[in-house]
């Protein structure tokens, strides 16, 4: 805990959870459900400012303030180098999110004791599922952090191209799905249903990763969509970490 | 620094005198659009990226709050009213298409004394749709058809469907049955809200039901007692006071909602509350 960021985060996160079963009382009948999207919501983004705060320090901070030359003076490789930090990383993530996703079923735990409704769908297996999926996804989000202080030399920027990536993964399958509708009298351009599907298809997909509406309808999801998403994420993350390897390794440090 | 103090001194009264000036302006500027911007579904979607299930809270409870306010205060809700609540729960919908919340206050605020049953019977069908394990919302869509729409052949085959889910209560097969005799209008609704009240928990819509269903028995007797009257006279009775002059009825009974029970043209016994919580304007609002 030797970090101010973890530490002002997760105070954040506690007291959005604390506030949590407060809130159910504007709501009506679904209030496990409320509780339960509340506490998932704070979980998913307080993880993802520590990944962004934390991560995007890891590898650039290092160039920036040239600590890296002790590290690639040492006799450890480059892809080691890169490798190891990720995962760092990621054990941080797990940590992070066992703990808060402890703390965040609390509310849901208590909302569900206040107003029992015979017609919410909750589960705790699946809002326990939709909790490794939101590390899974900080995870991913942490190798595009590691593949962009690869290639750009200051903390800001990779900040920028890992939250611009951010965003355009969370949207894209809204924006693809606009496309595939075929509203009348809107002619979408051959170049830009090109574009999209390019897009789609190089950024990484994170409403994948949202299990958000099922965990707190308690609708189960198959096993093979969970395999394969595991499948792509394997894929994806080891892309990202591969490549910022790479180019690590042949990245000349002035 | 002494100059620096009191120039921050002199910064400071400033501000404590404007701000209550600033305050005033704002809060006109806001009840001016009080209600809130509704964007449309897609690029609320789009917005919302991984956060639509809190975004659909945000937006539901800013529509509950809204109507919770006019509710308290007694104020009457405006066409425009009306329509921005249901723009907003398709929105809703849209984004979390299993949040039961929206259906249920959705149903209740679109139907009695507003009128506009096509939106709210949209807006359970897509509830119908999404929320399979659910026997409410097709109960609450059969009663509008059947009620609201005179249509009792639709009304039968949503209760049908409410009554194959899990968890649904027995009455529902007989009041599928009794739907399709035609007439007895407010017997089966008065079964129909029996029904409600023994399934719902929660004690604060317990009270609701029973005021709604005291109205509807109040009518039934009413209704009774001027089709005694027909039987005898042979012709419609004036008004309610001639049923007591004539002793079909001791006294015209009160209405729950603080309305007058009154004889339509068409015979049928209607109140002038409407059986209604919120009411709408008769004129729409300005813009």
């Amino acid at each position: 805990m030797r970090s101010r960021v973890l530490f002002g985060i997760f105070i954040m996160a506690l007291l959005a959870f604390s506030f949590t079963v407060t809130l159910t009382n504007l709501f009506m009948r679904d209030i496990t459900r409320v509780a339960a999207s509340l506490s998932l919501t704070t979980l998913s983004f307080s993880g993802l400012l520590m990944v962004l705060f934390i991560g995007t320090n890891l590898i650039s901070k290092d160039i920036d303030k040239r600590t890296i030359y002790m590290v690639i003076s040492r006799p450890i490789s480059r892809t080691e180098y890169v490798v190891g930090k990720f995962i760092g990383l990621c054990l941080l993530i797990i940590l992070a999110v066992l703990f808060l996703g402890c703390i965040s079923s609390i509310p849901v735990y208590i909302s569900g004791m206040t107003y029992d409704n015979p017609l919410a769908g909750f589960k705790w297996g699946v809002y326990f599922a939709a909790i490794i999926m939101i590390a899974m996804k900080l995870m991913l989000v942490a190798s595009l952090i590691m593949f962009f202080s690869a290639i750009t030399s200051t903390s800001f920027i990779s900040l920028i191209l890992t939250v611009a990536t951010y965003i355009v993964g969370s949207t894209i399958e809204v924006a693809k799905g606009l496309m595939d509708v075929k509203m009348e009298g809107v002619e979408i351009s051959p170049f830009m249903g090109a574009l999209i599907q390019a897009v789609y298809f190089v950024f990484p997909n994170l409403s994948l990763f949202d299990l958000k509406i099922q965990a707190v309808h308690g609708i189960a999801l198959s096993a093979g969509y969970l395999f394969w998403i595991c499948i792509y994420w394997l894929f994806y993350t080891g892309i990202m970490i591969t490549g910022g390897a790479l180019i690590m390794e042949r990245r000349e440090f002035p | 620094m002494r100059k620096l103090l009191v120039v921050l001194l002199a910064l400071i009264i400033g501000y404590a005198l404007a701000f209550p000036v600033v305050d005033r302006y704002r809060s006109d500027a806001k009840n001016a659009q009080s209600r809130g911007l509704i964007l449309p579904p897609l690029v609320v979607k789009l917005l919302a990226m991984e956060y639509k299930t809190v975004t659909a809270d945000f937006l539901f409870a800013r529509a509950s709050q809204y109507f919770g306010g006019k509710i308290t205060r007694q104020e009457a809700a405006t066409s425009i009213d009306m329509q921005w609540l249901y723009s907003n729960l398709i929105v809703i919908t849209d984004l979390d298409p299993y949040f039961e919340d929206p259906y249920y206050f959705g149903n209740a605020l679109l139907t009695w004394g507003v009128g506009m049953y096509a939106q709210a019977n949209r807006l359970l069908e897509k509830g119908v749709r999404a929320r399979t394990w659910d026997w409410q919302l097709p109960f609450y869509l059969g009663f509008n058809k059947f009620y609201f729409l005179n249509d009792n052949a639709g009304g039968a085959e949503f209760i049908k469907i409410a009554a194959q889910r899990p968890g649904a209560p027995s009455f529902l097969t007989t009041l599928a049955a009794r739907l399709y005799q035609q007439g007895q209008k407010t017997e089966i609704a008065v079964a129909f809200l029996q029904g409600v009240i023994e399934s719902e928990r929660d004690e604060r819509l317990k009270v609701d039901y029973a005021m709604r269903l005291d109205a509807l028995k109040k009518i039934l007797y009413l209704e009774r007692a001027s089709i005694a009257y027909r039987k005898k006279t042979g012709k419609l009775p004036k008004d309610l006071t001639v049923l007591q002059r004539d002793g079909f009825i001791s006294s015209i009974p009160a209405d729950p909602y603080g309305g007058m029970f009154y004889i339509d043209k068409d015979g049928s016994i209607k109140t002038t509350s409407k059986m209604a919580n919120v009411t709408m304007q008769a004129s729409p609002e300005k813009k």
